[in-house]
């Protein structure tokens, strides 16, 4: 809580960081390697460096090195770079290539940023004290509380199966007919769940109208307000540039 | 109007967030079982089906987001998640999934997300996505087709099976529960019949209700029971829900 980018107002976060993505669109490589660095530094400000290159390097990584080979050697033309067998790069295909890989890598940049320095219990409340509805707020803090519990639950199920004498490491036909007795079970008592959930809720007066205290306040600063006009600004003025050099 | 409040019950709220850990545990259970399928939509598909279009788009939108915190570059495809949501829980909701009619549901829903993720990932990463499937448009590029139909025929594929299991799973899930547990979600009156005759199997002669209506056992939702089209649900009283 002590770094600046952490004491911002989480909706300034998410307005900040999807300005910068969107901006990122209409410019190329150059900006996503300052928009990464950025990002990282934001991050290390906040430790969370590990995460944010461990999903980087397993999640985004791959995907944008299959794309570019792809992109290189079969979209294009142009003047012919390599050609290897089957394999023909053009001038073509690598601007192709670069030209989608860094728009991934810039969506892929501001998603795992916001990811990664959002307080979700924060973001949460600052939508309660705008008005929105405590009933949404909770669905989405919810689904991260619940997550881990079914994760849990389905390796119980499919532990549970195994000791009934369901094989789960055979070929492909007999794993997909493993498939079923796994989930059944547990979409069911989810499902149940959910009336426990909801009545546990309602007992704790979450469908009561009226005013509901928290002890969490998130500030809402000017300085908020301004960066969030900015990151409008910004957007807009790029958009226009780009438009009125479109239009020229 | 009754149908919109009922969406909003506590009931139909908390299908979401369990539509989205569905989707994000049973394509962890896929990816354990080593199958070669994502299968990241079923919980989308029963909460928009249990639940109506709302729910379901909200399930779809907020699922692909929240799967983005572990694989970021998944956020562009939240918008054919939601739209899926929606369409699901319109269709279940006109009762396009009783009887034969699921057939032809699915294949909606295999079409519209054919058109949406080519779309999408045309506009977005010129065709190759960086999924492994992009190796099988590479292929097909080189065979002489152009890219649109390259995706088109690469994601009829995957799509195909992916949503009819997607579809399959929850209708067979939906195809257990009791009517007392239907009847406790927005769709479910329009759900029931989706059971073989439900109340004539298993129970012996059903005793003739009286005319009172069928209240809710759910202390929590009194609307939750629609008292036009709820009369005769009780004739089921073997509970699958409650085992697993």
């Amino acid at each position: 809580m002590a770094n600046p980018v952490h004491r911002l107002n989480p909706l300034t976060q998410v307005f900040l960081v999807l300005a910068a993505t969107i901006i990122g669109l209409f410019f190329g490589p150059i900006y996503w390697a300052c928009f990464f660095l950025v990002a990282l530094l934001v991050c290390a400000l906040s430790g969370k460096v590990k995460g944010f290159l461990g999903v980087f390097l397993v999640g985004v990584l791959p995907m944008g090195l299959l794309m570019f080979v792809l992109q290189l050697f079969f979209s294009g033309d142009g003047r012919v770079l390599v050609d290897w067998w089957i394999f023909e790069a053009t001038e073509g295909g690598l601007q192709n290539a670069i030209h989608f890989v860094s728009r991934l890598f810039t969506i892929a940049t501001g998603v795992l940023l916001i990811t990664q320095i959002a307080d979700l219990q924060r973001f949460a409340r600052d939508l309660e004290q705008r008005g929105v509805s405590p009933r949404a707020t909770y669905v989405i803090q919810s689904t991260f509380l619940i997550l881990p519990e079914m994760q849990k639950r389905a390796g119980t199920i499919l532990d549970a199966q195994r000791a009934r004498g369901i094989e789960t490491d055979a070929n492909l036909f007999v794993r997909a007919k493993a498939f079923l007795p796994a989930v059944a079970p547990l979409i069911l008592s989810s499902l149940t769940g959910v009336e426990e959930r909801a009545m546990s809720l309602e007992a704790r007066g979450m469908t009561l109208s009226g005013p509901k205290t928290s002890l969490l306040h998130v500030e809402d600063s000017a300085l908020d307000r301004a960066l969030r006009v900015l990151a409008v600004l910004a957007v807009l003025a790029v958009i226009g540039w780009k438009v009125w050099l479109w239009t020229r | 109007m009754a149908t919109a409040k009922r969406e909003f019950s506590m009931m139909s709220l908390l299908l979401i967030p369990i539509g989205i850990a569905l989707n994000f545990v049973l394509g962890s259970v896929a990816k354990a079982l080593n199958l070669p399928i994502f299968l990241d939509s079923v919980g989308t598909v029963l909460a928009a089906i249990l639940g109506g279009p709302i729910v379901g788009g909200i399930t779809g939108l907020l699922g692909v987001l929240s799967i983005s915190a572990f694989a970021p570059a998944a956020v562009v495809w939240s918008l054919q998640a939601g739209v899926i949501g929606i369409v699901v829980g319109l269709l279940a909701r006109f009762g396009w999934f009783r009887g034969s009619r699921v057939i032809l549901s699915t294949l909606i829903i295999v079409g519209l997300s054919v058109l949406l993720s080519a779309i999408i990932s045309i506009a977005v990463f010129g065709g190759f996505d960086g999924y492994g499937i992009s190796v099988i448009r590479a292929a097909l590029i080189e065979a002489g087709f152009n890219m649109p139909t390259a995706v088109v025929i690469t994601s009829a594929v995957a799509e195909l099976i992916d949503k009819s299991l997607s579809v399959a799973i929850p209708m067979l899930v939906i195809g257990g529960m009791s009517d007392r547990f239907l009847n406790k979600f927005p769709n479910g009156p329009h759900l029931r019949t989706l059971r073989p005759q439900a109340g004539t199997v298993g129970t012996g002669p059903v005793a003739p209700q009286p005319a009172t209506p069928v209240v809710s056992d759910s202390p929590l939702d009194q609307s939750a029971v629609d008292e036009t089209d709820t009369y005769g649900s009780y004739g089921s009283y073997d509970e699958p829900t409650s085992k697993s």
